[in-house]
């Protein structure tokens, strides 16, 4: 039905003269060049080596698949809108060998959707030489929806851009998911990254909506985490899944943000705090952290409330909500392995278990949720669950090998 | 009697030959892309021109993504001893001491974490690279460095200059 509605689209708007057809072997900048200001241009199924350049306000589409490939050696971006207003983009495969896959720069109203990013030979480059994936560059008001990107430098590049979105995206292999430097008024929900080496870079960013993400295994290098905010105000983080990671949530100079309702698991470290201030962190899970908590400080004026903390056992209030016992945690090691690294074989050792407990933390203050939850804030999702089911089946199998075992070994002696 | 000496002797070769092996190298260290990570904003050091790095006194190595990252670490732990502080040339990537660097400055010039500066190890391809990018500023070094220190130094909104420049 669809596919009847956007032929019959096209072909009224081909007999009013608003659409530039793209027929196969023709030169797709001399198109994208004589399609009048404000018009739609529809691109053919083909590939076409690039690279092109937007400078007006122009929205292409599509027919079939359609890729943009630019040579070896080219540094540029298969696709550059450069100081145009008003573009949309629509279901676009780049293969982009040596460059970028699109530049955004000094535009506003850019829509990008449905774009394809792939590069297989890029995946054996080491990350430093890799390009972007999409760089967004003093842009504002830029939206990219529905992205799959992966063996790229950092999958969504942001910089020095206010209020863009990025929705239902999804980025593997690459440096880092989604990296935001120096922006305002953003939106990032529903987006996913995994295998890279940090889901979510947030840098120098102000009043930015970061909900409902998943950000998962980002855990291959020795600086991996899962969400890194540094330098951060004013802004939200609320329903992330951040799984598998070697840091779930690196905190550095984080003022007025809230940390609510994340399932932080199965981390090497559930979140690392280093000067907050004025945030919130309530109402997270924190479930199967080799360590729950790395604290460097965090400063009275952060409110720390209603975590659950799956190796905290308190006593309960009457409404059993939470715990009448404060959570109290220390990380005596994190500030003596940041000057010597080394320090940290002695993590879990049995000695370091005493002297936490017993001479408390000579260093800094510990982290204390004053009320945690002594139930799980939220429900476990389908991930969660298909992981446990695994996890059962698992359980189940070994059983039975054993059962096995017995048994025969046991007629064998009889 | 000689015997004696022989074996004194030995062990104050050896001992000197110790202590010899524990001196203090005082040359840079090469950036290694999949375990250095910036002291200051904790992102990855790709061994490109951008990257830097200080030797502390006490012998330890500390690099960094960014000049005006490294900058800004020195002015946040004034009590730490500096025996050397490195860039690198942009175009040869060779090591430069801070001090004897020539710099070339934009806003634009793209750079690690956006501070801007590139530094070079003759003053005459900091012009050049100027005239090929048709815009930027040639600093020295006592230049480069109040520029950084005044860029780095407005905490949370020392990029407030960065932002809202975008098309709408």
């Amino acid at each position: 039905m669809r596919a009847i509605v956007s032929f019959f689209i096209i072909i009224i708007s081909v007999c009013i003269g608003q659409v530039a057809m793209a027929a196969p072997n023709v030169d797709v900048q001399q198109l994208i060049d004589k399609t009048p200001n404000g018009n739609t241009l529809i691109i053919p199924s083909g590939t076409y080596i690039g690279p092109f350049t937007i400078k007006k306000s122009i929205t292409i589409r599509t027919s079939g698949r359609v890729t943009f490939i630019t040579p070896q050696h080219s540094k540029q971006a298969a696709l550059t809108i450069n100081r145009a207003n008003d573009v949309t983009i629509s279901k676009l495969h780049i293969e982009s060998a040596g460059g970028m896959g699109i530049r955004v720069e000094q535009s506003g109203n850019v829509n990008l959707n449905k774009i394809t990013i792939s590069n297989e030979t890029n995946k054996a480059k080491p990350l430093a030489q890799r390009l972007n994936g999409i760089d967004i560059f003093k842009s504002n008001h830029v939206r990219v929806e529905h992205a799959l990107i992966s063996g790229v430098h950092d999958g969504v590049y942001v910089e020095q851009s206010n209020h863009t979105q990025l929705v239902h995206n999804r980025v593997e292999h690459a440096r880092y998911g989604y990296h935001f430097m120096y922006t305002k008024d953003d939106i990032v929900t529903n987006n996913y990254s995994k295998f890279n080496v940090t889901g979510a870079m947030l840098m120098e960013v102000k009043n930015m909506k970061f909900n409902d993400n998943q950000l998962l295994e980002n855990n291959d290098n020795v600086t991996s985490q899962g969400l890194l905010l540094f330098v951060v105000q004013d802004s939200q983080l609320k329903n992330n899944q951040i799984r598998g990671n070697r840091v779930g949530i690196y905190v550095e100079h984080v003022k007025s943000t809230s940390i609510a309702s994340n399932h932080i698991a199965d981390n090497r470290v559930g979140i690392y705090v280093n000067n907050m201030m004025s945030s919130t962190i309530e109402k997270n899970d924190f479930i199967g952290n080799v360590s729950q908590v790395n604290s460097l400080g965090v400063d009275d004026s952060v409110l720390i409330s209603h975590n659950y903390w799956e190796d905290f056992q308190g006593i309960p209030t009457k409404d059993k909500q939470s715990s009448q016992l404060p959570n109290v945690i220390r990380s005596p090691l994190v500030k003596m392995s940041n000057s010597v690294p080394a320090y940290l074989l002695f993590f879990r050792a049995p000695g370091m278990v005493f002297f936490e407990q017993v001479l408390g933390d000579p260093v800094q203050q510990p982290l204390i949720d004053q009320s945690p939850a002594l139930e799980r804030n939220l429900t476990q999702n389908e991930q969660t669950q298909s992981h446990s089911t695994v996890t059962w089946w698992i359980g189940v199998c070994i059983l039975l090998s054993s059962i096995f075992i017995y048994v025969r070994g046991g007629r064998q002696r009889g | 009697m000689a015997k004696t000496w022989i074996v004194i002797f030995s062990l104050v070769l050896g001992m000197m030959i110790l202590a010899g092996c524990g001196s203090q190298n005082n040359s840079p260290r090469a950036i290694n892309e999949e375990t250095d990570k910036c002291m200051t904003c904790n992102m990855m050091v790709a061994n490109v021109p951008g990257s830097t790095q200080l030797l502390l006194k006490s012998g330890k190595t500390m690099v960094f993504d960014d000049l005006g990252c490294m900058i800004k670490w020195v002015e946040a732990n004034e009590d730490v001893e500096v025996e050397k502080s490195y860039v690198r040339d942009f175009y040869t990537m060779d090591w430069i001491e801070q001090d004897k660097a020539t710099y070339a400055y934009d806003p634009t010039f793209a750079t690690p974490m956006a501070y801007g500066m590139v530094s070079f190890k003759i003053k005459s391809d900091a012009e050049t690279y100027i005239t090929e990018q048709g815009k930027g500023v040639l600093m020295t070094a006592a230049e480069m460095q109040t520029k950084l220190v005044q860029l780095t130094s407005g905490g949370m909104n020392s990029h407030d200059d960065h932002m809202h420049e975008g098309g709408i």
